[in-house]
């Protein structure tokens, strides 16, 4: 009779679980914080949302590499909250008149944890790493730009040279992906960069003690730390003995996580629940735009009907952004209006309110456009072909929350009789079919503190097939235009006003459609003082102290 | 909730083991009257709800349970008792179409297997113990994995799954059957051996083979379910109850009523089918 009742309790457990959803089965993960991960005193535990895909900026394609690395390895400038360069390992630079080469004087008496020297030998050993076939640099290679070289003027001077000016190359030198690792980690350790841990040395506040694989990385205080930028909050030795991080993906487990008290810091916090955690004992939140570019949906322009600018603005009255985003995010994120989210450098706050949502305007250009008739399931269609779209997408890389958006796009679209299919795909029919531009949508965010991301997004020259990310693959010369200019321009005035008026064109076109603007929502306990986000919203480390 | 559920599987083991069915049990009317009504929602589901499954209506997102919508509505403002009563259609046909793949998939192997000869046996059994030593669900994520996501491979996926272990219970009972007086007597006739098998073989073991099935529903109900939380299921617009378990997931301590409900329509539907079934094991054994 046993095997009868455990028959009947399998399907009712599994039905349990089905009920309860994943939250049930990561909410118990929280418990399993190892125990080094408990201990008070100066030391921070922090709830991380996203495993690094590589714990080697200069070969990694994750924001958090960057983030989680900031306290070790650094970099020549330091990005003020205003988006100017202030000196950091490099006390001065000088740019030549053709922007072609960055001349950079090193500070002296900075010194790597395993006690080598910070000088010109370490910043060439670094910038060639970047580059070198063998490292495979998914964002940092990008961020040199036209690398040629790097010269060794002296040990503190410094020569980098580029192909072709690349006014954005101060800016991203400011960046934890173009930090440096100690010569020794680069010529003894190279192989063991990406798995983390002590192989990782910096010239930072913090060394990096260990690494657990989807469970948690150590970081510890160094005593003889003397060389804060001046856009740090204080000088000397960090406040906090050690950083204990913690990764917990699941957003339920985070949330969980910091309500309970088991961390002192959770990251991401889901716009679902910002609301509830506001106004919480002992609960603070600190909040910060995100820069870069909001989730926008990019129609193809090589291809019909997005290949005809009217049905382009039809589909971008046609969905009421507002309406979804206010839904979806219950008032916590803000609509987006323009290419670039508002708190990256160079936003063009004149399109606000540049096109309305009006399904009537949208009838009226499709039928323009030649979809008069109507088939059974209320399509529009013309000669009798129904009009589809598709948007092929990679589930592991779209968040439960943009998915849903899509889905309002989905209804949106058939209100004005266009049948959006959504394509789930894996990544590598994505990256095919993306590749040879057989799709109509395809939507996605990218994070980034410099309006130069333009450039990978719009111009012609890169295409998905050339390794750039141009969605809309738009071919516009005047855009081509402006976006070069911006890239060889010297003045910042003149280079932002370049990016505005590129800005301007992509919406006067309706290349893509912005959705929503996200923001980083950091949770911390009322020990925790100190907590401020950086200039990409990443949380300053080194600034931050517990009581 | 939970325990609603021991006490509701302890009422029936308790029935089962004292062997003491009344017919008219208030459990079975209750689950027959459900299949009933199942039926006519998957027949006629616009006469159980006047809104549509997919419309979104931004403005009345994640409103609480009431007069106009019974069970509330989800993020997108959409109707969650409608999208229950839409999305039976794909749950059950999920389930079905798994069990019946393997049924199917499960009889010819096992039949095979029995009538074969002995290398033969030898063969497919081996590969059917390896697939056995898989939990069904796992086997299932493998060949979703080669086939992809969608309804029907999902179906798919959850049928090869179950092929093992019921062609494990053809093999055992067609070789009860080979070895009876009745097969004999047809071979000694000159009777040809397909023709014993599909008139004497297959009937004799399709009594056994409908109970498992109806058992092996239940678990296909919940499977599903869970590979559709996954997000391994129908794409958008279409939703199986899964799908919208998953939906919710995020809002379950804000808007609760998005997953509750069709987490609580799977269980009352594998609750009944469970039950079915073992009436039927029952009056098989009798």
């Amino acid at each position: 009779m046993q095997s009868r009742r455990t028959f009947l309790r399998g399907p009712l457990t599994a039905t349990a679980v089905a009920l309860l959803g994943p939250a049930a089965l990561t909410a118990c993960s929280s418990d399993s914080a190892p125990p080094s991960a408990r201990s008070a005193g100066g030391t921070l535990r922090y709830g991380a949302a996203v495993e690094p895909d590589s714990w080697d900026p200069h070969a990694a394609s994750t924001s958090i590499t960057g983030r989680l690395l900031r306290p070790v390895l650094e970099s020549l400038v330091s990005i003020a909250d205003d988006g100017t360069v202030r000196p950091w390992l490099a006390d001065s630079w000088k740019v030549s008149p053709d922007g072609l080469t960055y001349t950079f004087s090193l500070r002296s008496g900075v010194t790597f944890s395993d006690g080598a020297t910070f000088d010109a030998e370490a910043v060439k050993a670094n910038f060639d790493h970047i580059v070198a076939a063998k490292t495979a640099s998914k964002r940092a290679a990008g961020l040199l730009g036209p690398y040629r070289k790097t010269e060794v003027v002296d040990a503190h001077t410094v020569a980098v040279h580029l192909e072709a000016p690349h006014s954005s190359f101060l800016q991203a030198a400011g960046s934890t992906f173009l930090g440096f690792h100690s010569p020794a980690a680069l010529r003894d350790h190279a192989a063991d960069l990406s798995s983390g841990g002590k192989y990782v040395v910096g010239t930072g506040p913090f060394t990096f003690a260990s690494v657990t694989p989807g469970q948690q990385a150590v970081f510890r205080r160094r005593a003889d730390y003397a060389w804060a930028p001046t856009t740090a909050t204080h000088k000397g030795k960090a406040k906090l003995e050690s950083v204990v991080v913690l990764l917990l993906k699941e957003d339920a487990a985070r949330v969980g996580a910091i309500t309970s008290g088991q961390v002192d810091v959770a990251e991401q916090i889901p716009a679902s629940r910002v609301a509830g955690l506001r106004g919480r004992d002992g609960l603070e939140l600190t909040r910060k735009a995100i820069p870069g570019v909001p989730y926008t949906y990019y129609l193809n322009t090589t291809r019909a009907p997005f290949d005809d600018v009217r049905a382009r603005r039809a589909v971008r009255h046609a969905i009421d952004l507002a309406g979804i985003t206010k839904g979806l995010f219950q008032g916590v994120y803000d609509r987006a209006w323009g290419p670039l989210a508002p708190s990256t450098p160079g936003h063009d706050s004149s399109l606000a309110k540049a096109w309305t949502y009006s399904r009537a305007k949208a009838d009226e250009l499709l039928d323009d456009l030649g979809y008069t008739g109507r088939d059974a399931a209320g399509y529009r269609t013309k000669d009798g072909r129904r009009l589809t779209v598709e948007q092929p997408y990679v589930k592991t890389f779209v968040s439960a929350q943009n998915h849903t958006f899509d889905v309002g796009v989905q209804d949106a679209l058939k209100q004005v009789g266009i049948e959006l299919k959504l394509l789930p795909l894996d990544s590598a029919s994505s990256i095919e079919r993306t590749t040879k531009g057989d799709y109509d949508l395809f939507a996605f965010g990218w994070q980034g503190s410099d309006p130069s991301v333009l450039q990978t997004l719009y111009s012609s020259k890169q295409q998905f097939a050339d390794g750039g990310a141009n969605g809309s693959r738009v071919h516009d010369e005047r855009l081509d235009d402006w976006l070069e200019q911006a890239e060889a321009a010297t003045g910042a005035e003149q280079r932002l006003e370049l990016y505005r008026k590129v800005q301007r064109r992509i919406v006067e076109q309706a290349y893509s459609i912005p959705a929503y603007i996200a923001t980083m929502d950091v949770a911390h306990r009322d020990r925790v003082s100190g907590l401020r986000l950086d200039v990409e919203a990443n949380t300053d480390f080194y600034g931050i102290g517990v009581a | 909730m939970s325990s609603a559920v021991t006490v509701l599987a302890e009422t029936e083991a308790a029935v089962l083991t004292t062997g003491r069915v009344r017919p008219r049990s208030p459990l079975l009317a209750a689950a027959a009257t459900l299949f009933v009504l199942l039926a006519l929602v998957l027949a006629f589901p616009g006469l159980f709800t006047a809104h549509s499954p997919e419309a979104t209506d931004v403005a009345a997102a994640l409103r609480p349970p009431d007069g106009r919508h019974w069970l509330g509505t989800d993020q997108l403002g959409r109707d969650v008792y409608a999208r229950l009563v839409y999305g039976t259609r794909l749950s059950v046909l999920i389930a079905v179409g798994a069990t019946l793949i393997g049924v199917g998939g499960g009889a010819l192997l096992g039949l095979l297997s029995a009538c074969g000869g002995r290398r033969v046996d030898f063969a497919l059994m081996r590969i059917v113990e390896v697939l056995l030593g898989f939990p069904e669900l796992l086997l299932a994520l493998l060949v979703v994995a080669l086939l992809g996501g969608g309804t029907l491979n999902v179906a798919i996926a959850l049928g090869i799954a179950g092929v093992p272990s019921y062609a494990r219970l053809v093999r055992g009972q067609a070789r009860l059957v080979l070895r009876s007086e009745y097969v004999e007597a047809a071979r000694v006739l000159g009777v040809r051996p397909w023709r014993t098998v599909l008139r004497h073989v297959l009937p004799n073991v399709g009594g056994p083979l409908v109970v498992l099935a109806s058992i092996g529903l239940g678990s296909a109900i919940v499977s599903g379910a869970g590979l559709s939380v996954l997000g391994l299921g129908p794409v958008p617009p279409d939703a199986d109850w899964g799908a919208m378990v998953a939906d919710g997931k995020d809002f379950l301590q804000t808007a609760w009523w998005i997953s509750v409900f069709p987490g609580l329509a799977v269980t009352v539907l594998v609750v009944a089918t469970t039950l079915a079934g073992r009436r039927l094991q029952l009056r098989a054994v009798r």
